[in-house]
């Protein structure tokens, strides 16, 4: 009898330390994203910029500038067509060459299209290789159909206050800021941006 | 001199004519053994108011005799053959005797008075020779043809030496440190045979110029030269006149002007009898300094960012006494995708320095090069319409009709869109005029809109095409990732004006700026960005001279074999190998007697003339490669990237190997064969690339171009004579199996007149045939050879 108490103690026991051991075992981390957002700057223009990214060039007065991080794919800007940059349903405007992997970008809240909610978070992805200007809204939307299906996800980056700016020159000026400040080896972009 | 009275005794003879006729018949037969020579020649013109001096050569201190006559004979004379008629006219000169040297001498006047213009006096002669049979030596004849001085003509002189026939080529642009030589084809000028001249060169004057003032006054650094013309061959006759210490200019005309004077009357003035390279308002040479080094002024430059959009931001670059210049030309460019607006120093600097205002614009290349064309066009009618709030400095200095368009890469497609939309009125500028753009160029250039057709189509404007052989990103390769986007030569077969193309093997696409980085390269044998820019500096600055100024001494380094005019300071790196390409397209400059454009047929050229061949594997067609480089036994044109299909750029491509010589030929048919109006033949031909005969070579090829008149003279001319050869292909690999990239054509250009040289007989009004010559007796024993835009040219 007395061994019974002592064995259903010690299990009592063993399963309150498993328990504990399992409590105390760390998470496994997230793969961080293909295209990974680092800072989303939204902006409002006086006077609207025109969206050359896309075949229809509607107007945008408002957007978010967003500094992505690649993880894999290469995003430096060549001559011939690259798999065109996506956030949602929206071409993204790449703003510097990003040979480092870290390309700024306007992401346009464009006139042709209802306003995004949390525009900047994506979902960020590449997609068939094109010329931006070739791409139409539908393309667009057919494309963030696909990254979806292939499992591309919003990330949940928060925005840095909206900035109100006067026009497009003033944007690109912003942007080299932020080029300056995160992006390595494009002081050049900055300096002709700037004009210095 | 030659006295009139002893012609007015041709009815009678005198005693001592009778007398020599006498001893003459009555002596054993003599041996001809004395040599006898007019200037140095068998026989030379003569005008009136001229003399010559006659030289025979035999037995030293010797008595001497020589006659005159009207009758070249010879006669018969006792067994001896004597080189006179004997006519009624035998007149004999004044004895004399030869020197210690065995040579007598007589000089002859020619007079005026009787009009003895179209009169042929024979000489013949003896000397005594105790070793002669019969002891006297009796020379052959020799001649004097008395014609009026030959007026005041034109030639061109100057020129350079070739290794084979004819020896001599001329050419009007020479470099600081260049030996200039000219030579004189005795049977174009045979008034020249025998003379000793003196030869000038001399500052440039236009007609109105030398008839103020003919006087000759030497420019050369070693001041005028003495010369005997001799009567041999052109090559013969060659003589340095400048051993290369002229300057040249020193202002922004490329070339210093300068004519060449042969003073046959050694006068020290411009007048009848003499000959002339710039006759009344040309110009016979140019020198030209380092078109590589700074220009004679000091450039200024700015950043301009304060327009009303992003694209307005550009780097201006002008001449710092601007104030002082009046209009200039306006070299406008657009950079590539990734690129930036000021990574084109190299250019404006240099173009500045030489006089030209230089703007380098912000370009919309990102979207694609449809919002190129669209910024390039913004910018340039803000450019124009806001020069001032650009640079106040430029006011009233930039020529709105003299602009030049050079883009890189997507921006080299954007200029040629842009250009397009400007052609069809789709923009209409109000700040300029199409009119203005005088030459648009693209460096590496995309071909995004080949595929669709017109809208990179640059017309009849002036159309340049820079590429580099090694350019990994828009690498030329005619299907890459199944597209043409990469067909960096598609935009020439839509040119349809004149065109010009430079393809720099081992070059990478950014080594045609000035950013830094990666010049994104990939083949054997690169070229870095500072040797590139050697190249670029000179050769832009010839582009933009020629199109924008219409500078005389541009063109020739445009069309010349790079191994013939290497710009000075060009890198030496022997994997600069550069091939040029320039056509006229012009009907007021050339006659094109086959683009291939027309008349599908093998045996037709587009002008109509008859073609045969005994060549191999003819294909005529289009230039154009839809496929990848990879050789394919039905792919008659594979690597030809003049297109990717459906550009107006056709051309011939043929074989050859099975015997040692092989031709492709023309045949002129009535009322195309005088091209006297025309000073070059100039054809392009290439080596194909990755083709089994190509390969096999492995070498430069040779090849002979003749022609024959309709009187059947004919002259050959070997074309490694004046460079070197077709190029082979640049050993890259890719693109397809096997290694060889795109086909690479060059232009060569042969003067007319170098078929004419040495009493060839040819009659340039009268050209029946035109051949080309492969095969090993001809510089290659095997091949597969490109053939394209085969005109006569006005230089």
């Amino acid at each position: 009898m007395k061994n019974s108490i002592v064995i259903a103690v010690a299990l009592v026991l063993a399963a309150g330390l498993a328990a504990l051991a399992v409590a105390k075992r760390p998470e496994a981390a997230a793969p961080a994203p293909q295209l990974e957002v680092l800072e989303r700057v939204p902006f409002t223009l006086d006077a609207p910029g025109t969206h050359w990214f896309r075949a229809e060039r509607p107007t945008f007065a408002s957007g978010e500038l967003v500094v992505v991080r690649s993880n894999g794919p290469d995003l430096a800007l060549s001559a011939l067509a690259a798999p065109i940059l996506y956030c949602g349903a929206e071409t993204a405007q790449q703003i510097n060459r990003a040979e480092s992997g870290v390309a700024v970008c306007i992401v346009p809240s464009a006139a042709d299209r209802p306003p995004v909610e949390g525009l900047g978070n994506g979902p960020w992805f590449q997609g068939a290789p094109n010329l931006p200007e070739r791409v139409t809204l539908p393309l667009a939307e057919a494309e963030l159909e696909a990254a979806l299906r292939r499992g591309v996800v919003l990330q949940e980056v928060e925005a840095a206050p909206t900035v109100a700016l006067a026009n497009e020159k003033a944007l690109l000026r912003l942007a080299a800021d932020l080029i300056e400040a995160r992006v390595e080896g494009e002081a050049d972009t900055v300096r002709g941006i700037r004009g210095e | 001199m030659l006295r009139s009275t002893s012609l007015r005794r041709t009815a009678r003879r005198s005693a001592w004519q009778l007398v020599a006729a006498a001893g003459l018949a009555s002596a054993p037969a003599l041996a001809q053994t004395a040599d006898l020579t007019v200037d140095g020649q068998p026989s030379i013109q003569l005008a009136p108011m001229t003399s010559g001096t006659l030289f025979m050569t035999g037995a030293a201190n010797s008595f001497a005799v020589l006659a005159l006559d009207v009758d070249p004979g010879p006669t018969l004379v006792g067994g001896t053959s004597v080189p006179l008629g004997l006519t009624p006219a035998l007149t004999l000169l004044p004895f004399t005797s030869t020197n210690g040297s065995g040579v007598a001498t007589w000089t002859l006047g020619i007079p005026v008075s009787p009009p003895l213009a179209g009169t042929t006096i024979y000489f013949g002669g003896a000397i005594a020779d105790p070793l002669a049979p019969g002891g006297l030596a009796v020379s052959n004849g020799a001649s004097i043809d008395i014609v009026d001085a030959p007026a005041l003509a034109g030639d061109e002189l100057a020129g350079r030496p070739l290794a084979t026939f004819p020896g001599f080529t001329n050419v009007d642009v020479f470099q600081t440190g260049d030996t200039i030589e000219v030579s004189v084809d005795a049977t174009a000028h045979p008034f020249l045979a025998g003379k000793t001249v003196d030869v000038y060169l001399v500052e440039a004057k236009n007609a109105t110029q030398w008839a103020n003032d003919a006087s000759l006054v030497d420019a050369s650094s070693d001041g005028a030269e003495t010369v005997q013309i001799g009567g041999g061959t052109y090559a013969d006759n060659a003589f340095a006149i400048e051993p290369g210490n002229l300057p040249g200019s020193t202002t922004t005309r490329l070339g210093e002007e300068y004519d060449v004077v042969i003073d046959t009357n050694r006068n020290g003035v411009l007048d009848a009898t003499d000959v002339i390279d710039g006759l009344g308002d040309e110009t016979g040479l140019y020198v030209t300094p380092d078109l590589g080094a700074p220009g004679p002024f000091a450039v200024s430059s700015k950043l301009y960012t304060s327009g009303p959009s992003n694209w307005t931001d550009q780097k201006v670059y002008w001449p710092s006494n601007i104030a002082s210049l009046g209009l200039l030309p306006v070299v406008h460019v657009s950079h590539g995708n990734g690129h930036n607006y000021q990574w084109y120093d190299h250019l404006g600097e240099h173009l500045a320095s030489w006089g030209f205002v230089v703007t380098s614009h912000r370009n919309n290349t990102v979207p694609g090069v449809q919002s190129a064309a669209s910024s390039i066009l913004e910018n340039l009618e803000y450019f124009f319409a806001s020069t001032g709030a650009v640079e106040s400095a430029l006011v009233g200095h930039v020529d709105d009709t003299r602009i030049g368009l050079i883009g890189h890469s997507r921006g080299g497609e954007g200029v040629a869109i842009a250009y397009h939309r400007l052609f069809t009125g789709t923009v209409t500028p109000s700040s300029y005029d199409i009119s203005g753009i005088r030459i648009v160029s693209s460096i590496a250039p995309t071909y995004f809109e080949g595929d669709t057709a017109t809208v990179d189509n640059v017309h009849d404007v002036p159309f340049h095409l820079w590429v580099g052989g090694a350019d990994a990103d828009v690498n030329g390769c005619t299907n890459f990732f199944g597209g043409s986007v990469a067909a960096v030569m598609g935009h020439w077969g839509w040119a349809l004006g004149e065109r010009t193309m430079i393809n720099l093997q081992g070059a990478g696409h950014g080594a045609f700026h000035d950013g830094g980085g990666s010049t994104v390269s990939s083949g054997p044998c690169l070229l870095t960005r500072p040797e590139v820019h050697t190249i670029m500096r000179p050769h832009a600055l010839a582009l933009f001279s020629h199109y924008l100024r219409l500078d005389p001494a541009a063109p020739e380094f445009l069309w010349r074999e790079w191994t013939d005019l290497r710009p000075i300071g060009t890198t030496t790196d022997p994997c600069a190998i550069i091939t040029q390409i320039h056509t006229e397209n012009d009907p007021s400059k050339s006659f094109i007697l086959d683009d291939f454009e027309s008349n599908s047929s093998r045996f037709v050229a587009s002008s109509g003339a008859a073609v045969g061949f005994s060549v191999g594997n003819v294909s005529e067609g289009p230039l154009t490669d839809g496929t990848n480089f990879s050789a394919s036994s039905g792919e008659a044109f594979n690597t030809f990237a003049h297109g990717t299909g459906g550009e107006p750029t056709n051309g011939v491509v043929f074989s050859f190997g099975a015997n040692p010589s092989q031709f492709f030929r023309y045949e002129l048919p009535a009322g195309m064969r005088d091209v006297s109006a025309y000073e070059q033949l100039s054809f392009a031909m290439a080596q194909q690339s990755r083709d089994a005969n190509t390969i096999a070579l492995a070498d430069e090829l040779g090849f002979t171009v003749r022609v024959l008149d309709g009187s059947g003279n004919a002259a050959s001319i070997t074309a490694t004579s004046y460079g070197d050869g077709i190029g082979q292909p640049y050993q890259r690999s890719g693109c397809g199996s096997g290694t060889g990239w795109a086909t690479e054509f060059e232009t060569f250009r042969i003067p007319l007149a170098d078929f004419t040289r040495d009493g060839t007989g040819v009659d340039l009004t009268d050209l029946r045939y035109i051949a080309f010559f492969f095969g090993s007796s001809h510089g290659g024993g095997t091949g597969r050879v490109g053939l394209d835009q085969v005109e006569f040219v006005v230089r």
